[in-house]
Parts: structure tokens; sequence; C-alpha cells
């Protein structure tokens, strides 16, 4: 009796567990998932949204052969690339750099650490506004005092070259605070003991950031790591309002020339390619971090 | 008990349905019987949108059974809107202002009513447009693959042209003539690059995209030194003919040997040749007139207010543009948008909107008007202006994909101009694209 | 990871000895910090300052840091009606999205924290995994999705794809606070009598409000920042989001630097606000959602 009692209770909790996650998986599943089982169709089409008279045709692969052997991609593939690399490893040298400045009792540490904090909070939108201000060559304070140092033709936006560290400096602006906030809690929950172990060897404070401090932080900085790769890779907001891709395509990312080709010349079906491709790069990259670090899926 | 408890459960629900739906339908229904016709007018905000609405009270008070409601869309992401809710035949406009880049796929599409019976029926004076101007942004006159009748898709709203502006009182110092050609453009050009200090020679759009004007500010010169449109009639590329690479190697040239423009050039659009001469600090550049006129001229904006010369293009070709305003196909109000859309564009409003907005007139007796005119001193050469200008998507083959095609040539131009890639180089690129472009849309094989 | 040692804070500071060992240390920490200071918020201000400034002070050159602000780029904004129109869209977009993100996701939170069922670690996967989708690969077929069922260019239809957006987030850190209470709370009040939803209602609703606090601030800055999706789904004053509508400010007939930095500096307000006042539940948030 008591048994059956049991296995009914047992039966209603695993009712409502499910029940409980039914919304989540119908709005998972109508709005993140059958859209990309979608697109993943529209992908095989020679097809435009905005051109229906000009046809739909199956084409195969053809889209994702042109994508691969499309320069403007390739270029916007690299200068991502480029992009990820860049700002990601700035920001995880400096989070690191930052967190240890933060860390321990000072005078002001909430000042510094609020105000440190600030920028990863604004809308991507307004810090793209904010630095086209500082950077545009006819406004910006930055080339005027490039000018003031007797560089007369520096000019950020537009110079390939220069562009490209514009980009993922602001970028290492707005998320280098992500970085060391993540790193901090890290920090202030390491345990003490190797620590006391290490001062009875007498390491010294390099010694026992490079052979203690840094492998009991490896499992946070390799978070750190994964998020921001994911979403550097994906980098649009940005981009769209400080360069728009310029000059040339010096800093064209896969987002931005996807979203041109899927919105403003509307060619549909070969813009879902470009978006799977990306999709897939930013796949196989995560993937091969989650296996290299040795991440369990439920460390994340 | 439960029985009804049960049936209580189902008829609840039922009753209190129809009871909502009851009171919607008769909702409905008062509404309708009180309503006037409502047009929905879809524009670009700003100067055009405000002109428009200015006259709307005018037009109700003639029409007590119309209503009209101007939306204002920006021009960021008004093509894109528009093009949205005409494919999807939502019916949220009745009309929509656009130009020539916009009108194509929706003809094609088949989205717009032709106007050719409307006007005919009514007193519409279509010969009193400009006439190339009008034919170009309406699609009249010019039979086509996606238009084979040749119909009307539209009355002319607002236009404008391209001319050739200089520093009057800097020519006058330095003794220099309004340029023929653009040799002596150039050598003008040089020569005030070279001897007025802190003054740039030339302005034009670098940027590449975002309708950066890079394609009209090099067409400007181009069409002049014998250039081609960026496709012929049968859809081939011809961006890299002799003309155009001319014209390509004069604006490499001023960039990267003489130093004629401004650091940044690269980063200007429409508005920042505006700004970089109405601060004096650039010369000559070609701009649409009418709408820089307000900000050259206006003293709070400009440091160069009537020190500004404009001319016609040397050599004579120039681009033009216009938007028109034309009716959705899907509008359930057609004789009234029609009665909107002509009421819009004549030649009261249009001299009117003109005054008052720095709208461009569209119909050759305003320009000629003597109030005209006197506002704008150089009328006569605003009129040969619109009658000789080249709008080049007009003048190319109908497609439906001129965004895209435009931005190939914009990025193959600044590529070139900036020496990312040799003029020549540049242009071949430009033709291998705009052959990709032309295949994947499907006009090629 | 054998002991925490949250209790001794002190202890590893001095193991750790990077302050203060001499005052030349401590001199450097605060002037590097000082100096990331004003990077980090030159900009912020300077933004605010162009603002304020009229045409001619914009592009005075040199710069100016001393002039006399004026309102004028404020006044414009209200008068073109942005903050009864585009302020109110992304804060009503942004509000709902909490509200609807927060019901479904605390739901699935609560039942992944709970219960073991088959497919639970398997849920988690695809929450994760949903996290890496690139927005571009969504935001096409939505619109496609969007314009059949005649969403595109409401409100609602940005509701719901910040809502599907966020909640694999939201699901991720309420589970994760929610596993941190003890489970013999609410067991104890069932067994009192009380049902699960009840129980969940006076025990654990009550427990979790920071972990509920912070997911909502998050998500509402997600989707008060979110540009990508707000570009494409939406087009006219009707549903537009302040991120999209700042972009008409930038167009190719010129740039209103006022009105851009103004309508910039209203957009970053509550991001500053809850970073300023509310760190500690935005950190907790970004902490669970990144670590468990």
């Amino acid at each position: 009796m008591r048994d059956a009692v049991k296995r009914l209770s047992d039966f209603v909790e695993k009712r409502i567990a499910v029940l409980f996650m039914i919304p989540t998986i119908i709005t998972l599943g109508l709005v993140l998932f059958f859209p990309l089982l979608y697109s993943l169709t529209i992908s095989f089409y020679r097809w435009s949204v905005a051109r229906p008279f000009l046809g739909k045709t199956f084409v195969f692969f053809q889209n994702y052969s042109k994508a691969l052997t499309d320069p403007a991609f390739l270029v916007a593939i690299r200068n991502t690339f480029v992009f990820t690399f860049f700002a990601v490893a700035v920001e995880l040298i400096l989070g690191i750099a930052v967190a240890l400045l933060l860390h321990g009792n000072f005078k002001g540490k909430t000042f510094f650490q609020t105000a440190l904090f600030l920028p990863v909070v604004t809308t991507p939108v307004a810090v793209g506004i904010i630095w086209r201000i500082l950077f545009l060559t006819d406004v910006g304070l930055i080339p005027y005092l490039f000018q003031l140092a007797g560089f007369e033709r520096v000019t950020f936006l537009s110079s390939p070259v220069l562009a490209m560290v514009a980009v993922i400096f602001v970028d290492i602006w707005q998320t280098t605070p992500f970085a060391f906030t993540l790193i901090l809690a890290g920090l202030s929950s390491l345990p003490s003991e190797p620590y006391e172990a290490a001062m009875i060897d007498g390491a010294t404070s390099w010694q026992r950031f490079f052979y203690v401090t840094l492998p009991l932080l490896k499992p946070v900085i390799v978070v750190v790591l994964l998020i921001r790769v994911m979403d550097a890779f994906r980098v649009f907001d940005t981009i769209y309002i400080l360069t728009g891709g310029g000059p040339g395509s010096a800093t064209e990312s896969v987002s931005t020339f996807t979203v041109r080709t899927a919105f403003q010349y509307f060619n549909t079906g070969y813009a879902s390619a470009l978006a799977y491709v990306v999709f897939i790069i930013i796949a196989v990259m995560s993937y091969l971090m989650i296996k290299g670090f040795k991440i369990e899926t439920s460390e994340l | 008990m439960n029985k009804n408890a049960g049936n209580n459960r189902v008829v609840k629900p039922v009753a209190s349905l129809v009871m909502v739906m009851i009171l919607t339908l008769s909702l409905t229904v008062t509404a309708f019987a009180a309503a006037r016709v409502t047009l929905n007018v879809a524009m670009e905000a700003g100067r055009m949108a405000d002109a428009a609405k200015s006259v709307v009270p005018e037009f109700e008070k003639l029409h007590p059974d119309i209503k009209v409601n101007v939306v204002p869309l920006p021009y960021t992401t008004m093509q894109q809107k528009v093009m949205t809710e005409l494919t999807a035949k939502s019916g949220a406009y009745d009309i929509i202002e656009s130009h020539f880049l916009m009108n194509v796929p929706f003809v094609a599409g088949d989205l717009l009513l032709p106007l050719d019976k409307f006007i005919k029926e009514s007193n519409v004076d279509f010969g009193d447009f400009v006439k190339s101007m009008a034919d170009q942004t309406t699609l009249a006159g010019k039979a086509s693959k996606i238009n084979p009748k040749g119909s009307i898709y539209g009355l002319p709203y607002n236009s404008d042209v391209m001319m050739f502006i200089y520093r009057v009182d800097l020519y006058k110092k330095y003794g220099l003539g309004v340029p023929k050609d653009w040799r002596q453009a150039v050598n003008n050009i040089l020569k005030i690059n070279g001897s007025e200090k802190g003054v740039y020679g030339f302005v034009f759009s670098g940027a590449r995209t975002d309708n950066s004007h890079a394609i009209f500010d090099f067409y400007n010169i181009a069409l002049n030194l014998g250039g081609t449109l960026p496709i012929n009639d049968e859809y081939s590329p011809r961006m890299n003919t002799p003309g155009n690479l001319e014209a390509l190697k004069i604006l490499y040239e001023l960039v990267n040997k003489y130093k004629a423009t401004p650091p940044g050039v690269e980063e200007y659009r429409y508005a920042e040749k505006n700004t970089a001469i109405a601060q004096g600090r650039a010369a000559h550049m070609t701009q649409w007139m009418l709408s820089c006129v307000k900000s050259l001229e206006d003293p709070s904006e400009s440091r160069v207010s009537g020190k500004i010369g404009y001319a016609a293009m040397p050599g004579g070709k120039a681009i033009s543009g216009g938007w028109t305003v034309s009716i959705v196909g899907t509008t359930k109000h057609p004789k009234e948008a029609f009665e909107f859309i002509k009421f819009l564009t004549n030649k009261k409003n249009n001299l009117k909107l003109a005054l008052e907005f720095g709208n461009g007139p569209v119909r050759k007796s305003v320009i000629l008007d003597p109030e005209f005119k006197k506002a704008y001193p150089f009328a006569q050469a605003l009129l040969e202006g619109l009658e000789g200008g080249v709008n080049i998507f007009a003048a190319a083959p109908d497609v439906a994909v001129w965004p895209e095609l435009t931005d190939i040539v914009n990025f193959a131009l600044t590529d070139g101009i900036f020496g990312r890639l040799s003029p020549q180089d540049a242009l071949v690129q430009a033709d291998k694209k705009l052959k990709d472009a032309l295949h994947q849309a499907g006009y090629v094989k | 990871m054998i002991t925490k040692s949250s209790g001794n804070p002190g202890k590893i500071l001095k193991l750790l000895k990077l302050p203060s060992r001499s005052p030349f240390i401590g001199a450097l920490r605060y002037s590097i910090l000082i100096i990331l200071t004003f990077i980090a918020l030159f900009p912020l201000i300077w933004l605010f300052m162009t603002s304020l400034k009229n045409e001619i002070d914009i592009f005075a050159r040199p710069p100016v840091l001393v002039f006399r602000p004026t309102f004028q780029a404020y006044r414009y904004i209200a008068k073109m009606g942005f903050l009864e129109k585009y302020f109110l869209n992304s804060l009503t977009v942004a509000t709902l999205t909490v509200v609807v993100s927060l019901v479904i996701g605390g739901l699935g939170a609560y039942s992944l924290a709970r219960f073991r069922f088959t497919g639970n670690s398997f849920l988690a996967f695809i929450i994760l995994a949903s996290r890496m989708l690139p927005g571009v690969v969504l935001v096409i077929p939505l619109y496609l999705l969007m314009q059949r069922f005649k969403l595109t260019n409401t409100r609602t239809a940005l509701i719901i794809a910040h809502t599907a957006f966020n909640l694999p987030f939201v699901v991720w850190i309420l589970r994760s606070y929610l596993a941190s209470i003890p489970r013999e709370l609410e067991e104890a009040a069932m067994i009192d009598g009380a049902s699960r939803l009840l129980a969940i209602r006076k025990v654990i609703a009550p427990l979790s409000t920071p972990g509920i606090v912070a997911t909502a601030m998050f998500t509402f800055l997600s989707s008060w920042n979110e540009f990508l999706f707000a570009l494409n789904l939406t087009f006219s004053p009707e549903a537009q989001t302040m991120p999209v509508a700042v972009t008409g400010f930038i167009s190719a007939r010129g740039i209103a630097w006022g009105e851009l930095s103004a309508a910039a500096t209203i957009m970053l307000l509550p991001g500053l606000l809850f970073g300023i006042f509310a760190r500690k539940y935005i950190v907790s948030g970004l902490t669970r959602g990144a670590i468990k």
C-alpha cells in the first residue's frame, strides 16, 4: 500500500517535471530549433524573398560551394578570426590583470570595481556610437590628438589596419569587465592550502602566480575563453555602427556580411547558407575547446 | 451534479465566446459605418514626409470622406520595410514614396498599380513633369522585360540633379574660370589645393557602404569621359571600359598622388561632403543640388554662405534622380489613393513644397515659375540638368538587384580610388562580381 | 577543489601578496586603476558632453571641454516623439520579455533543478547548445516566419525572439539558484500538507528572490540592448526599439551628432543604473550564467 502511494506520487512528480518543462521545450522548439531546420532547407535553394518573381530553384550544395569560394566571405571569415583572436586574447590577459589588481581589500575598491564594470552593461549600439564620435576623422578626439602629436593623416576608420585595431579595441573596452568579473569571482573562491604549501616551499610571488593561481583559475579562464570566443565570433552591433565593415572589407565580419546579403541584397537562400557556415564554424570551435580543455558540460 | 458541472464547464466558455464575438462584430460594423477611407502613405522620414504632411489638412477638407495617414520611415530601414510589407501583401500601405531602385522590384513583382488609366481619365498634366526625369523615375515610356507595355508606375514627387559646386571667392582670387570639362576641373582643383592654405581641392563620397554616393561622384566624372553604366541592355557588366578607367584614375590621383582630398574622405557619405564644403575645408564637390543648398547657404550652419557657385557638370552630363509616389497593388481604395497623389503633385503643391520645404520641383511650370526663380536663381540650370540628367539605375536595364549591384560598384570603386587595388584591377573585379550577382539572381545563365 | 576558503579572505590576501607590501606597489596599483577607470569612464562622459553641445562645439577644433551646455538635442528628440515611441517600445519589449521568459524559464529551471528524469542532462546540453547559436543563423528564418504570420514590425515579434533567445540563459541561471535552495525546505512544507505549487509559491519563490531579480535584470538588459533582431524584424516607429531608432540619426543624409548622442545617452541609462546600484545582482547573474 505504501509502495503504491509512493509510486503514485512519484508518477505525479514526474508528470510535474515534464509539465513544467513543456513551455520551455515548446518555446525553444518553435522559435529556435524549427527555424534552424527551416533555414537549413532554404539554404539549398536559390531564392530571394523580395523577388519571388525570379523563382525558387533547388540547387543542392551550390550555395555552400559558392560561400566557400566567395572571396568576400572568405575575407569576412579571416577578419572575424583575427578579431576574435586578438580581442579575446587581450581581454583574457587584461581580465586576469585587472582581477588581480582588484583582488583583496583596499581603499576605494568598490568605486574602482563599479567604474571598471560599467562598460559591460552598456548597449553595444551606443558603444559603437561613442567610439564613432571619438574615432571619426572629422569630429573625433582621437585623430585630433594624433594630429597634435604630428601624425597629420592618421585616420582610424579609413585605414584598413587601424580600423581593425579600433574595432578590436572597442570590443576589449566593452567586454574586459566580463572577463575580470568572472576571474575575480574565481579568485575569491580559491583554496588557501596550495598557497600555504607554496609559501613553505619559499616560492616567489611570480612563481605563486604561475604555478598556483593560474592552474587553479584555469576552469574559470577556460569558461571565459569559451564564452568570449562564441560571442566575439558573431560580433555585429559595434562593427555595424562603427565602420559598417569598412574601409573596403577591412572590418567586415561574418555577421555583417551575412546580414547584408540577407537583408539588403535579399539573397535569402545564399545568406542562409552563409549563416550555416558561421554556425558550423562556431560549433566546431566550441567542440574543440570543450574537448581540448576537457570541460564537462555540467561545469558550464 | 457532476454532469451539470461538466455542462457548465462547456457552456460557460462557449457563451462568453459568443458574446465576445457578437460584441466585436457589432463594434466593427459601427466602426465601419462611421469610418472614412483611410490611406496609409509610407514616406521617407524628414523633409519629404513633413512636406507631404503639410498638405494633408487641406486635402482632407476637400475630401471629407478620406483620411490620410503619412507614415514616416527612416531612410536606413525604409527600403527593407516597404519591401517586406509589399511582398507580404500585408496591405499596410496604400501609397508608397519610392525611388527607382525600389520601384523596379515592385513593378517586377506586380506589386504596384499601373496608373495609365487613372492619368488618362483625370486632369493630371503628365506632360508638365520634366520629361526625362519623369520617365526615368516612373518607368514610363520605356518598354522593358518587367514593364512590357511601358506603363506608368507613380507620379513624380521630388527631383534632384547633381551639379558641380565650387568656391566663387577662390575662383576670383586665383583667376579661375568655371570648367568646361574634367581636365579643366582637375586643374582648378589642383590650383586651389596647392595655393589656398587649409583648403583641400576636392571632396567626394569615399565610404563604400550604406547608400554611399561614391558611385554618383564617380559617374559625374565618368559619364563625361565616355564612361559606361555598370551593365548594358544584355545584362553584361561593363565597368572595365576606357572612360570608366580614366575617371577612376582621376579620383585615384586626386587622393593618392596630389593629396587633394581631406584625410578621412573614405568615411564620407552624402552629408560629410556638405560639411567639408560648409566649413571651408574643401573647395569642390559634385552634389545633389537642391538638397545641399540649404546647408551651404544657411549662415548658422555654413561659413561659406554666399561664396558658393553652382555650375552644370563639366562636360554637361550629370547624375539625376527622383522620388515618386505610387499606389500599392493591394489597396482597397485605388481611386482615393490616386486623388491624393494627384493632389500632392499638382502644380500648386509642388511649388509650395519646393519653396517651404526645399522639395525638388518636378514640374516644368514650377521651375519656370517666377516665384521659384526668385528663390532659386539657378532655376534654368536646374531644368537643363534635370532634362539632361542620367539616372544610372533607370538608364541601365531594369534589374531587381540594384542594391547589391550598387554595393559591388561602390566597393570596387573605393578599392580602386584608395589603392587597395589598381584602378584597372578594381574595374575587372567589379565586372566579375556583377556577373556573379546577375547570375545568382537569375538574370543571366 | 578540496576546501573553499570563503571563511578567510584575509589570509588569502596575505598569501597572494600582490598589494600593499610596499607603498610603491600600493601607489602603482592605484595609478593603474585610475588610468583604467579613466579609460572606462571617459568615453561615457564624452558621449554625455557631446549630447549637450551644439553643432559648432561638436565640430570645434581643438575640441572644447568647457562650453555652454544646451538641451537642444534632448528637446528635439523629445519633440519627435522619441520617448513615447522608441523608449516606450524598448521598455515594453524588455519588460514583457522578462515576464514571459521568467515564467516559462522558471518552470523549466525548477523542473531541471528538482527532478531527475530521462533527458535531464540532454536538455541541459540542448540549452547550452542553443546559447552557441549565432544570431545570424536565426534571424533569417525568423524574419521569414514572422512575415508569414504577419508579425514583422510588431513588438510581439521582438518579444518572441528575445524570449527564445534569453530562455536558455534564464533556465540556466535560475536552475543554479534553485539548486542552491535545500529541497528539504519544500519537502517539509509538502509533508505539512501543502501542494507542490503552494510550496513553490510560499517557500521557493521568496527564497529565490535574489536569483529572480538578478535574472530579471539580466534579461531586461539583454533585450534592451538587442540590435540584430530589432534591426531586421521591425521597420517603423510602432515597433522599433531604441537601438534601431538611433541608427536613424546616422543616415547617408547626415549624422545628427547631438541627437545621436542624446539618444544614446538615454539608451545607456538603465544599464548604467543597474551597473551602479545593483552590480551585485548583475555580477551574480554573470557568474552563475557562466560558471556553475
